[in-house]
């Protein structure tokens, strides 16, 4: 029942965002503005120390705009990592293209690590009035230092940089990035082909997206001491004692 | 396991020669790699061990001229990236089925200990079956960990010194050092083991002989050599990985060992902290492990004693997963015969160790896929089956009576 309720609410909500985007883009050709909208949605999936980030990228245009790649800039703080041997085995496996910038030590706890840069690539299909496409980072959570009382960390995953290079792409949908009002075409690090990829702005539901990560609790640390030391000395202590007790005859 | 025990359950394996058993053990592990390779297509929770991953990316590191150290967390000999090379040029798979038949191997090796024992041939194969059928075994080698390798070069070494070959021994001791670190404990009692001609105890445990020269001399030969090998090939990346990391090994991830919370509370003391901590954790287990083959010095109890140091350096390991049970689980079939419980003891035992084992997954579970807080019952559950362990192997040791000659 609430499935069915959901779906429904599902339907309806998608049915009038592709009306207010037609609008939006309809009014921004009315201004002379950027002739589409380009939508961004990310969900975190799983819970845990093991998580996939979803993207959907959407683009709607009433403009001629064919053959659109997204390329994706992800900032991945200390807190969490992307292992590069994972990812470079989905590329292999033509799971995803994607290229982790720096070194990630996946071993490393989060206070002593670095923070580090994931770059995805993906193309744009055609699809129901819109251009589309979905890409899944697996992410993972690093332990996090106790803290009194224990609890949950908080990883931020920021807004990623997104940056499109589309068989035409209007003057005024280019995102300035430079004091001069006007940014030049740059590379996609996943793939050398195309050389004229520019930021633009994203419609987007989330700001930022949190990750909890259970911590340990540094008020335990006395007794988590003394019990360790105390069971496993006196576990050495029976294991000798036993020992002696039943030694054979022609050793020691 | 005792004999009364297995002589009660005499029909249940029915009499097959030792081939026969082993090639239904074989087609048991290739049936596990192939559900292995299915599982991981369709599920979330991979059957293959990440290991087996990381092999692999180091053998196509070695195919590529290049060092199998550059990839990240590779800690093992070079040879196990050489050997795994056909997992690319061949079969993803290559390097489980080599495991699967080292497995075989070792059964053999097994078998042949125990005949040279003066077992009969049922009997040596009667306890070969509990390695070549053992479900942990079994499971650990098809999921991809390459640590049946490490048992077929212990069970070389064993095989060798049963007859009286003291330069293979050593070769073999040497090569079983550089491949996986952890057979170096049993380096003093197989030096204890060699018969020596003096009277007073003390002199007949340590003073050298023409025997017990041989054993070291070989055995430092192989050891450094291949170390010197790998240096010059790849250099400080080698020595460390594969060597030096195993030596000062924290892990605060959460495992099974019994100080891993203690490591993670305390992997930002200050480093005074850390060393009172650190010998507070050697000094149980390192005093173990330097009496044990004093009391077990005789020739006789070597495998019960080589059995007893792998228990107590895996029960007091600071990081501890299921793979390291290998090293002591493929001992256990020579130590079979020589163990008489009683089967009351027997399923006391045994469940306590099953069940704090398993006991230990759902907190483990809790924290690793539902994000939730559970550190401190992980810690209960570690301190749980650390006792399990010391209750294992305090029974084995009052369980364990070796007659001169068994048959």
């Amino acid at each position: 029942m609430t499935n069915h309720n959901y779906s429904q609410g599902m339907v309806f909500y998608h049915i009038l965002r592709l009306f207010c985007l037609f609008g939006a883009c309809c009014a921004s050709v009315v201004n002379n503005d950027c002739p589409f909208v380009f939508n961004v949605e990310r969900t975190i999936k799983n819970e845990g120390f093991h998580r996939n980030v979803d993207y959907y990228f959407e683009l709607v245009s009433v403009s001629d705009i064919s053959e659109c790649h997204v390329c994706v800039k992800q900032a991945i703080p200390s807190g969490l990592y992307v292992n590069k041997d994972q990812i470079t085995e989905m590329v292999r496996l033509g799971k995803i293209e994607a290229a982790v910038d720096g070194s990630v030590d996946i071993e490393a706890p989060a206070d002593k690590a670095t923070p580090h840069d994931v770059y995805l690539h993906v193309e744009l299909m055609l699809g129901f009035n819109t251009m589309n496409a979905t890409v899944t980072l697996p992410v993972h959570t690093r332990y996090h230092s106790a803290r009194k009382d224990g609890g949950l960390e908080e990883a931020v995953l920021l807004l990623p940089e997104v940056s499109l290079s589309c068989s035409s792409i209007p003057e005024q949908c280019k995102h300035p990035s430079s004091s001069e009002g006007k940014q030049l075409p740059t590379i996609c690090p996943v793939t050398n082909d195309r050389s004229d990829y520019f930021a633009v702005n994203y419609e987007t539901r989330d700001k930022l997206s949190e990750i909890l990560i259970p911590v340990g609790n540094s008020s335990h640390y006395e007794i988590v001491q003394l019990f360790t030391f105390v069971v496993t000395w006196v576990g050495s202590k029976f294991i000798y004692y036993t020992l002696l007790n039943n030694r054979p005859k022609d050793g020691m | 396991m005792c004999v009364r025990a297995v002589k009660r359950k005499k029909k249940i394996i029915p009499k097959m020669s030792l081939a026969l058993h082993c090639a239904i053990g074989l087609v048991i592990r290739f049936a596990l790699i192939a559900y292995g390779v299915t599982q991981d297509e369709i599920s979330e929770v991979q059957y293959t061990d990440v290991d087996y991953k990381v092999f692999t990316d180091a053998a196509r590191h070695v195919l590529e001229g290049q060092s199998p150290y550059d990839r990240h967390t590779y800690r093992y000999s070079p040879i196990v990236a050489y050997l795994m090379i056909p997992n690319i040029v061949i079969h993803p798979a290559f390097g489980k089925v080599l495991f699967s038949l080292s497995d075989i191997v070792v059964t053999v090796l097994i078998h042949w200990i125990l005949k040279i024992e003066g077992f009969s041939n049922k009997s040596a194969v009667k306890y070969s079956l509990f390695w070549l059928y053992n479900p942990l075994s079994v499971v650990i080698t098809t999921r991809g960990n390459a640590d049946s390798l490490a048992s077929v070069l212990v069970m070389l070494t064993l095989y060798f010194m049963e007859k009286r070959n003291y330069w293979l021994t050593g070769l073999l001791q040497g090569l079983s050092i550089h491949f996986r670190l952890y057979p170096i404990i049993f380096s003093l009692p197989l030096y204890v083991a060699i018969d020596s001609s003096f009277q007073k105890k003390i002199f007949r445990l340590f003073v050298p002989n023409k025997n017990r020269f041989k054993l070291v001399l070989s055995c430092c030969f192989s050891l450094f050599s291949l170390t010197g090998l790998f240096y010059w090939l790849y250099g400080y990346d080698f020595l460390h990985e594969s060597l030096l990391f195993h030596l000062k090994r924290t892990d605060i991830r959460h495992n099974y060992s019994v100080f891993f919370y203690l490591q993670y509370l305390t992997y930002k003391a200050p480093d005074a902290y850390e060393i009172v901590d650190k010998l507070l954790m050697v000094v149980p287990q390192a005093s173990l492990l330097m009496v044990f083959p004093i009391f077990y010095s005789s020739k006789k109890h070597l495998h019960f004693c080589m059995f007893c140091l792998a228990f107590i350096i895996v029960m007091f390991n600071t990081v501890l997963t299921c793979q390291y049970f290998i090293w002591y689980l493929s001992l256990v079939p020579l130590c079979l015969p020589h163990l008489q419980f009683s089967l009351k003891e027997l399923m006391l035992v045994s469940n306590f160790w099953f069940v704090a084992q398993a006991a230990w997954l759902l907190p483990a579970y809790l924290l690793e896929f539902k994000s939730l807080d559970t550190f401190m019952y992980i810690w209960i559950q570690c301190l749980v089956f650390f006792w399990a362990n010391v209750t294992v192997l305090t029974s084995l040791i009052r369980n364990y009576k070796k007659k001169e000659k068994t048959t």
